[in-house]
């Protein structure tokens, strides 16, 4: 998971922003404060940012600052949206989750037809992983679990979810703040999903 | 709030925190739970143990808050201490603020000094007093008169960033010049004086006098008065 790393003026220069731009989003909370990697270089201090991540993100901010201010754009970014509120059919109907996916949901999770943030994330979650066929329902049942314990983590920091299999018998765990992870080579490894992307897709498809 | 009840603390004394319309103290008053107001002014001492939320925030004497501060107005003219965060939106500093953490807000006008340990975000940044930024200071624009003393901070950012040195008005007679340092100053438009950096990037640079820079990489445009020293120049 170690990622290229772009300059600050190669960044402005890729991404055709100025100074004055980058500085804006970062007081707006458009670009969080852990991707500014400050760097010694032989001609002094630079600034560095995940290559992938930092483009990924100008791109939709540079994409949806048209239609939306920058303080609606700081909301979608930020991970801790807490008062939203959504029904069942409502998250059929934007196409968040398909009807198969949300009854195995709710047949797991009997607390009711309203869903608040973290419940939309784990299901989803599920969705993601059910319909691309990388996991079965009861691997589901197990991450529905790991979502679950750990709830309260996953609400403030950037969370991996990984799940892997040996000898045909799989598990799955929740990184937080992880650089690498390796595994011994009979495992493999079934999906490495980012949390912290799965909110911003949520996000976008509510607005 | 509306209908909430003032808190007046006249002689000295601890009251608990909780919904106030105003709250001012005349003697020496602590606060020792969360305070929520739409008007706080401190004449004499005070001190807020928990979080405190203002609407106008008036301070004359000297005021410390333990955690962190919202204030939509501030007015400081005696001495304020946060220890936390400090989210002041409009603030103008005749006296001395020091902030533990990160201060932001929209409208900053320094005249006093600030100390700052975090960082400092603003729309429109104007100091024509002095100030001491261990983090980034940031602002759509940024505008530094110095008169004495040294200002400084670790990083300098925005879209307008002027420096400019001016006459002490008080001591005219005065030998004292101001000085700002600072390891990396960016911005699309960037006019500076007597100021010490290590690098300075942008679009349109201009140093003027009393400048020294390690190195300047700009894209369009760089003036430099001849008094200035810069090391290195490279046009991206």
């Amino acid at each position: 998971m170690s990622e290229e790393l772009i300059s600050k003026k190669d960044l402005l220069d890729l991404a055709g922003i100025s100074y004055g731009q980058l500085y804006r989003w970062k007081r707006k909370d458009l670009i969080p404060e852990e991707w500014f990697i400050r760097k010694s270089t032989f001609t002094g201090q630079e600034t560095f940012f995940p290559k992938e991540k930092i483009l990924e993100r100008i791109d939709k901010i540079q994409t949806m600052k048209e239609n939306l201010s920058l303080d609606a754009l700081a909301d979608m970014f930020s991970p801790n949206i807490s008062d939203l509120q959504m029904e069942k059919d409502d998250l059929i109907k934007r196409n968040i989750v398909s009807a198969a996916v949300m009854n195995f949901y709710l047949e797991n999770d009997k607390s009711g037809l309203t869903f608040h943030f973290p419940r939309i994330l784990e299901v989803y979650v599920l969705e993601k992983l059910l319909q691309s066929g990388e996991i079965n329902l009861d691997e589901g049942k197990m991450v529905l679990q790991v979502l679950k314990d750990n709830a309260p983590l996953i609400k403030q920091k950037s969370c991996e979810l990984v799940i892997f299999r040996k000898l045909g018998v799989s598990s799955c765990l929740l990184l937080i703040n992880t650089e690498a992870v390796h595994f011994e080579s009979g495992t493999k490894l079934v999906v490495s999903l980012s949390l912290m992307t799965c909110m911003e897709e949520i996000k976008s498809k509510l607005l | 709030m509306g209908k909430n009840e003032n808190l007046i603390i006249n002689g000295s004394g601890s009251y608990p925190g909780g919904n106030y319309d105003k709250v001012s103290i005349r003697g020496e008053g602590t606060i020792v739970n969360a305070v929520d107001c739409s008007v706080f002014n401190v004449y004499g001492t005070s001190e807020a143990v928990e979080n405190a939320t203002v609407g106008s925030l008036k301070i004359i004497g000297e005021a410390e808050f333990k955690e962190n501060v919202e204030a939509d107005q501030t007015l400081v003219m005696g001495t304020m201490k946060v220890d936390g965060k400090a989210l002041l939106k409009k603030v103008k500093i005749l006296g001395i603020l020091e902030a533990g953490e990160r201060l932001s807000g929209d409208e900053a006008t320094i005249k006093g000094s600030i100390a700052v340990n975090g960082d400092v975000e603003y729309e429109t940044f104007d100091s024509s007093g002095g100030f001491e930024i261990k983090g980034l200071l940031t602002a759509e624009t940024i505008k530094v008169s110095l008169r004495f003393g040294e200002s400084s901070a670790e990083e300098i950012g925005g879209g307008k960033i002027t420096v400019k040195r001016k006459k002490n008005s008080l001591l005219p007679f005065g030998k004292e010049i101001g000085f700002l340092t600072a390891k990396v100053i960016e911005g699309d438009d960037i006019y500076l004086e007597n100021t010490k950096a290590d690098i300075v990037r942008g679009k349109m640079v201009k140093i003027g006098p009393g400048c020294q820079i390690g190195l300047v990489e700009y894209t369009n445009e760089l003036t430099h008065d001849p008094s200035a020293t810069i090391k290195t120049k490279t046009q991206l």
